[in-house]
């Protein structure tokens, strides 16, 4: 068949049967081609290993990151509410809207029928979505966080290119009350002051993220969420009525002696937690950024001022604790003047001789800068450090001082005459309050604090307060304490601190002011203070009271110590204590008591309320809140100590429990609102 | 009786290797199309277009090539009237800026530019085929220049030049093959990789190359740090796709799937390498590596093999072809190269290119089949 075995044998490339020149010159380099292309396949093998092994991790996430938009998703700020568990802010999701400037045909007709309703000026927002448009921009804030009334009118003209978004926004249901500690929040729902400030990271929580797939044109197809983790709830140690007694009773005493502030704390000296901290003026957190900063300052921690009286406690402790002096002593008040490193310091009122116990009660300077001798510069230094002042209580507040205290090193000869009478120190109404807690706990200093628990989202407990306590004095230091403190209502300058159906000790203070202009004591600014307990015996509150520039009467006793009273005298029945006093009033038994310091019928309505709180545990009737907004039922609700679940919007049309109703503080009340079309 | 010896002889002689090795590497392909755009009927077409391309493949083994060589020049000319009437609007169809296709009605529409790389592989056979002794003369330079001149011409002003630059390795491989002096070849080399500097140097000097050109370039100098929104977009894709695919691939995953999510540009034509090494990894890319190798060993072995000059032209040409194209698609989807739209013979989506590609296999088969006559 013409087969040429010789032929194909020379074709497989032996050389010796080659005859063609051409062949072997086409044979080797038919090699060349495949080696060339060989060597290329080394290269290519080598750069998938380089890309497919060493460069995967980082390709891979950089390919991921394109296919991934992600979306961040705010977290619900956590609440935070009373020891009750009642609330005092929660956020609440709210409509802002915004603009894709493009997508708007008629920026003038959109202006137009949109400012109307966001409260501004035509022009202004027409020039700002123009601008916004020329600039390209997409998106554009309109109103931020509208309420549910103007949200709807915005979304009911279905304008193009206007968007809506959900926004969470804090909320106090209270308004103003307990506004000091709570602080208020930014647009943005941080902190900016109080709790809401201290603890902003613990509220805020974690942000959640939605990861959704999307293609190379932007189309979305599969999605996956890590949820956000709400914040924490933080429960406060206020008690939110006995807040409100508080704040009333301050309010209502700065007014009246046309004060320029006060300040009232509750504290269980026990447990150092704080049942109400009050100030007054205050403001309403809602509204609270359009505020001075000077409105927000908080008066109870960030106050600095001379105690006065109130300081002699320390002077009378330290010569009691060390032995030097003993409250049955009698002591030499020289008729009201004492020199001291050539500086003579008086009495208001010239004193002889009196016992220890008389001369607290009649706060006599000469007896206690005598006692402050005795203990000594270091020593009463020690003391008053023990006590808490010169330091910051801790308190889970933002802005805390620590007060002004000069080292024992830097006093002047002269020094022990004015500290011993609280003055050259600067305190606080906390340091103070919390010093006399000390008393009122046999001596021991539970540090003062606001947050009771801190929860996670799921209602574990995240955090417990553990505060400090130490020994100041020994119990029977504090126990003695106390008996003389008592003496200052029963016959010193506090009468009107006498509480109805309970014994009360404390101590006045009313000091002068130092001008700024003159830098000397002024002659008629005064900050007049209370600080007390009640019961004596067994003290379950401590109420310290300072009015800041009282006019017209400006004595401690006269100023702070009704408003001691009058809160002493609601919260000790409300938290159940057993009354130590029978009869209707040991003051009156004693003769002792002024009888303007009541005008009679608000003396028999408090009473008639205090038989009723007896007969029913601090029960009232329930009111009719048909009809009222939900800021108002809310207020309403806050102020009568009832804990408030809302359902709905608009106004209430129903509640339960209803109008007429028994009810105690601390219930809740379930109200129904509804929209009337 | 002597029929049923041949038909016989025919079927032992077929070259199954071959052809079951371009068959597998056309599956794998399909596969891979499938996987870059599932929703889409690229790979059921690719199967009609296998099934066309085997029927075809097996007409030509069948026939002698020498006799088909003989009529080189009318497939030549048949070609280039194609690559004219391609040219024509209203007939020939303009994609993305391109005309290079023609609708037939009925069938669908296909691209001359890759079929008439058969008739020009003929031509330039028949040409330097004759048995022959001594370096090639000027002459015969000249006509092989002439030869490649004219389809290239024609692409050109399609224009694509990504197929028109397939077309320089056929001539090429032919003239290494046919003695040319070696120092032409290695003047031409350095030439050729002087010139592309020094032409880029002064064509950005002259105002020539133009900046969007230059960063093209850049792209390929350094393309992480090239405009990846840009220029450097397809190969910075083609990268992030291919480090995807680790050892053993995403097998098919849809999460984050490059090219499902259409991020990497054509995924089933000239990226689909890029798919492959996504989908299949280090070990599925290397694998389609060996089988190319193995198909081109197996083409070189039948050109080896050949009963003449022709023959071995033919195939080399072929192989010329296919290896270049193969250099350039597979060194731009790694970043290596600039990107040029070369198809990936036997995988990319494309039933002219698979059909061009089986018939030239086809003739390697016929050559092969008739080792052993004269």
């Amino acid at each position: 068949m013409g087969v040429t075995p010789k032929r194909y044998v020379m074709f497989r490339g032996s050389a010796a049967h080659r005859t063609s020149e051409d062949s072997v010159v086409a044979g080797r380099r038919m090699r060349i081609v495949l080696g060339a292309f060989i060597l290329w396949m080394g290269v290519i093998a080598g750069r998938l290993i380089y890309l497919q092994t060493s460069r995967h991790e980082e390709l891979a996430a950089r390919a991921r990151a394109q296919q991934l938009v992600q979306i961040e998703i705010e977290p619900l700020r956590g609440t935070i509410i009373d020891r009750q568990g009642r609330e005092l802010a929660r956020s609440i999701e709210t409509d802002s809207f915004f603009a894709v400037p493009e997508e708007i045909e008629d920026v003038q007709t959109v202006a137009r029928r949109l400012a109307p309703l966001l409260g501004t000026e035509i022009g202004a927002l027409a020039s700002r979505l123009e601008s916004a448009r020329a600039e390209g921009r997409r998106f554009v804030w309109l109103a931020r966080k509208l309420d549910a009334e103007r949200a709807a009118a915005v979304r009911a003209l279905a304008l193009r290119g206007v968007y809506e978004l959900k926004e969470p926004k804090r909320f106090y249901p209270n308004g103003a009350l307990a506004a000091h500690v709570l602080g208020f929040v930014s647009l943005d729902e941080e902190g900016l002051a109080g709790v809401e400030r201290f603890h902003n990271a613990s509220l805020t929580g974690e942000e959640g993220r939605i990861w959704i797939e999307r293609d190379a044109h932007r189309r979305s197809y599969e999605s996956f969420e890590v949820a956000a983790r709400e914040g924490n709830e933080i429960v406060l140690t206020l008690d939110q009525t006995i807040q409100h007694w508080a704040e009333q009773a301050l309010q209502e005493a700065v007014e009246r002696s046309q004060a320029r502030a006060g300040t009232a704390i509750v504290l269980d000296p026990k447990t150092g937690e704080i049942l109400a901290l009050a100030n007054a003026p205050t403001f309403d957190p809602n509204e609270a950024r359009a505020l001075p900063p000077d409105r927000l300052r908080n008066e109870a921690l960030q106050n600095i001022y001379e105690p006065g009286s109130t300081f002699k406690i320390v002077s009378f402790a330290a010569a009691l604790e060390e032995g030097l002096a003993r409250p049955d002593e009698r002591i030499d008040c020289q008729m009201g003047a004492i020199v001291v490193a050539g500086r003579t310091v008086h009495d208001h009122h010239p004193f002889g001789i009196l016992t220890l116990t008389e001369a607290l009660a009649k706060s006599s300077n000469v007896a206690a800068i005598k006692l402050g001798l005795r203990v000594g510069s270091a020593r009463l230094y020690e003391y008053i450090r023990r006590f808490g002042f010169g330091a910051k209580t801790g308190v889970e507040l933002p802005g805390e001082t620590a007060g002004l205290l000069r080292p024992v090193e830097r006093w002047q000869p002269s020094s022990i005459g004015s500290i011993a009478i609280g003055q050259e120190i600067g305190v606080t109404p906390l340091q103070v309050a919390a010093a006399f807690a000390a008393v009122a706990n046999d001596g021991v200093r539970v540090a003062p604090h606001l947050v009771r628990e801190v929860r996670s989202g799921d209602g574990a407990v995240v955090k417990r307060a553990q505060p400090e306590a130490r020994r100041v004095i020994s119990a029977e230091t504090a126990r003695t304490l106390r008996g003389m403190l008592e003496m200052v209502t029963l016959k010193g300058t506090a009468r009107r601190a006498q509480l109805d159906g309970y014994t009360a000790a404390g101590k006045t203070g009313t000091a002068q002011k130092v001008d700024p202009r003159t830098h000397a004591y002024s002659k008629t600014k005064y900050v007049a203070s209370f600080v007390g307990f009640a019961p004596a015996s067994d003290p379950r509150v401590v109420i310290i009271v300072v009015i800041d520039e009282p006019r017209g009467a400006y004595h401690g006793g006269e100023v702070a110590a009704p408003v001691f009273r009058e809160i002493a005298e609601r919260v000790l029945p409300y938290l159940d204590v057993a009354p130590d006093v029978i009869g209707p009033n040991l003051a009156d038994q004693m003769g002792a008591r002024h009888s303007e310091a009541r005008v009679p019928q608000v003396a028999i309505e408090r009473r008639g309320e205090m038989v009723l709180a007896h007969a029913q545990g601090a029960g009232f009737t329930m009111p009719d809140l048909r009809g009222q907004s939900l800021r108002d039922a809310a207020r309403l609700c806050a102020q009568l100590g009832l804990s408030l679940v809302a359902d709905g919007e608009g106004r209430v049309i129903a509640q339960e429990p209803e109008a007429g109703a028994a009810v105690r503080a601390g219930d809740t009340v379930r109200v129904l609102f509804a929209r009337s079309e | 009786m002597m029929a049923a010896i041949f038909e016989k002889r025919r079927y032992r002689d077929f070259d199954w290797l071959l052809a079951i090795l371009a068959t597998g590497i056309v599956l794998f392909g399909t596969w891979q199309i499938y996987n870059a755009q599932p929703t889409a009927n690229y790979w059921q077409k690719q199967l009609i277009g296998l099934a066309i391309a085997l029927v075809t493949m097996l007409v030509v083994a069948l026939t002698d090539y020498r006799k088909v060589v003989q009529y080189a020049p009318a497939f030549y000319i048949f070609g280039l009237l194609l690559l004219v009437i391609v040219l024509i609007p209203g007939i020939g169809l303009k994609i993305n800026g391109q005309r290079c296709w023609i609708g037939v009605p009925g069938v669908g529409q296909f691209q001359p530019s890759e079929f008439v790389k058969i008739p020009t592989i003929l031509m330039l056979a028949r040409q330097f085929g004759k048995p022959r002794q001594g370096p090639l003369s000027w002459k015969e330079i000249a006509i092989g220049i002439a030869i490649l001149a004219l389809p290239v011409g024609l692409i050109l002003l399609e224009p694509d030049a990504g197929s028109a630059l397939t077309y320089f390795p056929l001539l090429a491989v032919v003239l290494f093959l046919s003695a040319i002096r070696l120092w032409i070849v290695i003047a031409a080399l350095v030439l050729g990789l002087a010139s592309v500097p020094t032409a880029y140097t002064i064509g950005v000097k002259t105002g020539f190359i133009k900046s969007y050109q230059q960063e093209r370039i850049k792209v390929i100098l350094d393309p992480e740090n090239a405009d990846r929104r840009g220029y450097g977009y397809h190969t910075w894709q083609s990268i992030l796709t291919v480090g995807r695919g680790r050892v053993f691939g995403t097998w098919g995953e849809t999460e984050y799937s490059q090219s499902r999510l259409k991020f990497l540009p054509e995924p089933h034509t000239d990226f689909i390498f890029a798919v492959t090494a996504e989908t299949t990894g280090f070990v599925g890319s290397i694998s389609l590596l060996i089988a190319y190798v193995l198909l081109l060993s197996r083409l070189f072995s039948n050109a080896r093999r050949a009963p003449d000059r022709t023959g071995m032209l033919v195939i080399m040409g072929l192989i010329g072809g296919l290896a270049f194209q193969i250099f350039i698609n597979i060194g731009m989807v790694l970043g290596l190269l600039p990107v040029i739209g070369v198809p990936l013979p036997l995988m990319s989506a494309g039933v002219s290119s698979v059909l061009a590609t089986f018939i030239g296999i086809g003739f390697a088969i016929s050559v092969r089949m008739r080792r052993f006559v004269n």
